[in-house]
């Protein structure tokens, strides 16, 4: 395979690298700052709330455990999703971002089929692009979002980039 | 292999981050579940078993026939008992027996009720506040009257029924935000039907 030329760089790895970036911001930022004022919920308890609504850990022996999760999964999408939108780290971050991906999809899909009524709370109270409880919407996003992400982890960052274009390639892109 | 290695110094950084924000919380979060929830500031809570024997349905299953009911929960022996025994009955080891709470309901002691709105409006203690976790929010505002350093007593069905717990979770970790920071928030044990049954306070009013 090729380096990728200005086109692709321009057209399909930076929008990808955005995309996936913007969307991983979004999720950290309503999990860990967005407090629902008309509620008056804390979003890191309610995100607490919602992993143990997923019925995967025990909250009794795992609380600890659950607790934990919540905090760092935000925070480890923030950084994620930071490290995209800018371009620093790029292939490490699309490492990080397509094995999470792949987590939340299983996770998702393993809700559609226990058929239990959970509310993603992916983006938080946000509900986007997907309504209701977890369904097949869920999973089609997260599919698309890890295409994007895995194909950043293929090419790198391209334009509008930090680091250099075709940092950690071994080809490196085609200039001009 | 670089890709690999600060793939996981970035797992890593948010771990430590997560961690150290979690710490910088006043209140740490308590989840739904008789082992997060102290029922009183003096009362850590249940042990966490880690075989996971301590949920309430576990508890109320595994009790072995004929153990006292008045020494070891058991939810048939509470059904066959004796209206005048069921001040006496034993309940989970987190929550209070019926005797207590109708001690403090004498003191002037808080009531809530957790359990549905039909099941409240069809009766409840009086006096009691209708408070299940999914209201604790909107109707924060009828406690702010509550003398703070009274108790508060929440109860639903009883037994392994842990509406209670929810709204004492919410209370817990919203309650100073909200201008509700009860020093001393307790579960009654059994439900309404057992209360009523002993022939204490009810109402059918709305509240």
């Amino acid at each position: 395979m090729s380096a990728p030329g200005w086109k692709e760089s321009l057209l399909a790895q930076a929008p990808c690298r955005l995309i996936v970036g913007g969307a991983f911001t979004l999720a950290a930022y309503m999990k860990l700052f967005h407090r629902t004022w008309e509620e008056g919920r804390d979003p890191t308890f309610a995100f607490a709330e919602a992993i143990k609504a997923y019925d995967i850990l025990d909250p009794v022996v795992h609380h600890h455990a659950l607790v934990t999760a919540a905090y760092v999964v935000p925070w480890m999408e923030l950084i994620v999703g930071v490290l995209l939108l800018v371009g620093f780290w790029t292939r490490p971050a699309a490492l990080v971002s397509v094995v999470m991906l792949v987590g939340f999809t299983a996770i998702n899909a393993s809700v559609i089929y226990r058929g239990m009524d959970v509310t993603c709370s992916c983006f938080g109270d946000l509900e986007w692009p997907c309504t209701g409880g977890v369904g097949w919407c869920h999973v089609v996003r997260n599919a698309g979002l890890l295409v994007m992400a895995a194909y950043v982890l293929w090419r790198g960052a391209g334009l509008l980039a930090l680091e250099a274009p075709g940092s950690g390639t071994k080809a490196g892109p085609v200039a001009g | 292999m670089p890709t690999i290695i600060r793939a996981v110094a970035l797992v890593g950084l948010a771990g430590v981050v997560g961690v150290g924000h979690s710490l910088t919380r006043e209140r740490p979060i308590r989840l739904a579940g008789p082992a997060a929830v102290p029922t009183s500031p003096n009362d850590p809570g249940l042990p966490i078993d880690p075989d996971g024997g301590t949920t309430p349905a576990e508890i109320g299953t595994d009790t072995p026939a004929g153990d006292d009911p008045f020494e070891v929960y058991d939810p048939n022996a509470v059904m066959l008992m004796p209206a005048e025994d069921l001040l006496r009955a034993a309940v989970l080891d987190d929550m209070i027996r019926l005797g207590e709470a109708a001690e403090l309901y004498d003191q002037g002691a808080l009531f809530l009720d957790a359990r549905h709105e039909d099941e409240y409006l069809d009766g409840h203690i009086a006096g009691a506040v209708w408070m299940p976790a999914s209201e604790v929010f909107a109707r924060a505002s009828e406690l702010l009257a509550h003398d703070p350093s009274m108790p508060v007593v929440i109860y639903c069905t009883g037994g392994s029924c842990d509406a209670s717990h929810n709204t004492a979770n919410r209370l817990l970790n919203y309650g100073p935000d909200l201008g509700l920071d009860f020093a001393d928030i307790r579960i009654m044990g059994l439900g309404y039907d057992e209360w009523k049954r002993a022939g204490l306070p009810t109402s059918e009013d709305d509240g």
